[in-house]
């Protein structure tokens, strides 16, 4: 069965991701930044296997791409961990935001680095990048969090490409709100029951409700999969129409 | 081609209109594709303009119609999109 590799795949979306591929017929490797037991329970779920790691430590890329090779070359790389800090642009302080591009953008230069190789080996790949509708159309105080995903877009592009002669297809996916574990953060943020918080939401987004974990997956199943070996370097906007009206 | 990119514009018009409701409108915007409509001595076919594709070669009528079904299934958070199987030809 061909490989899949999931960063940030505890809870949320990763974790929807880990179960969809695997459903389609993929062995999944998940990652997370540590492993509190939610991981370790998804491999088995899944009968894949849990390779927690950093991926803004510079060895986390390698050291990942070695701990799944026994189970063959990575086919499938889903670019999904991500960190995010929300405060005014004046505010935010130089640690916050090199961290956010630190995980998000570089820590995903080098995971993908080092799961080229077994793709070309293959003669054929995909990397499927998580974006984010805020990476297409920018967000006020999340300035680095929209920068690191707005270069996940170029690198998308650029990859798709350098990669795309090889048949190493890359394409992201920019969504926009998500019903997942990031939402009670935010609640609790703004001093709202989750409840209250969707609908805040809501109303923001043109087809009125919020993206589900699900919904996102099956973008990737379908950027993972043989239905679209013509797709490279596109950026997929399942926003509810937060992104593709408004860009 | 202005009426190609003409129908962009309308989805995204139609889409918003309609958000509301149960109905999406989206668009696929295919690259050159190996369909009857490019003619067998088309420029779109010859070797040097294929070398300027990322994926070196035309598209597939299949590859088209997988794009269609998936928008039609799988659709419900897309609103305006436009989905492009295009061999790399527009990044």
């Amino acid at each position: 069965m061909p490989v899949a590799l999931i960063t940030g795949a505890a809870q949320g979306l990763g974790r929807a991701t880990a179960l969809r591929l695997a459903a389609d017929g993929f062995t999944v490797a998940v990652n997370d930044l540590t492993d509190d037991g939610r991981l370790t329970d998804l491999a088995e779920r899944i009968s894949g296997i849990a390779v927690a790691a950093d991926i803004s430590d510079p060895g986390a890329g390698p050291a990942m791409v070695e701990a799944v090779a026994h189970l063959g070359p990575v086919e499938v790389l889903v670019a999904n961990a991500a960190a995010m800090a929300m405060s005014p642009f004046l505010e935010s302080k130089p640690d916050e935001w090199w961290h956010q591009i630190d995980v998000n953008l570089s820590g995903h230069f080098r995971i993908i680095q080092a799961v080229i190789p077994g793709m070309r080996a293959l003669g054929h790949g995909r990397i499927v990048i998580i974006s984010s509708g805020w990476g297409v159309i920018g967000h006020p105080n999340a300035t680095a969090y929209a920068a690191s995903k707005a270069g996940l877009i170029a690198l998308t592009k650029g990859l798709g490409r350098e990669l795309g002669p090889q048949g190493i297809l890359t394409n992201a996916i920019a969504p926009s709100f998500i019903d997942t574990e990031q939402l009670r953060v935010d609640a609790a943020d703004a001093g709202l029951t989750l409840d209250e918080m969707r609908r805040v939401y809501s109303e923001l987004i043109p087809v009125r409700r919020l993206a589900s974990p699900d919904d996102i997956a099956g973008a990737v199943a379908f950027l993972a999969g043989p239905g679209s070996s013509a797709m490279v370097g596109q950026i997929l906007q399942p926003s509810g129409g937060v992104t593709r009206t408004r860009a | 081609m202005a009426a190609k990119g003409a129908v962009l514009g309308l989805i995204k018009s139609l889409a918003m209109e309609v958000a509301q409701t149960a109905i999406r409108v989206n668009a696929v915007a295919p690259g050159p594709t190996d369909t009857p409509l490019l003619a067998p001595d088309s420029l779109w076919r010859e070797p040097e303009y294929l070398a300027t594709l990322p994926l070196g070669r035309l598209v597939r009528p299949e590859e088209i119609a997988s794009a269609v079904y998936y928008l039609a299934t799988e659709e419900s958070m897309y609103c305006g999109e436009v989905l492009s199987p295009n061999a790399g030809a527009v990044i």
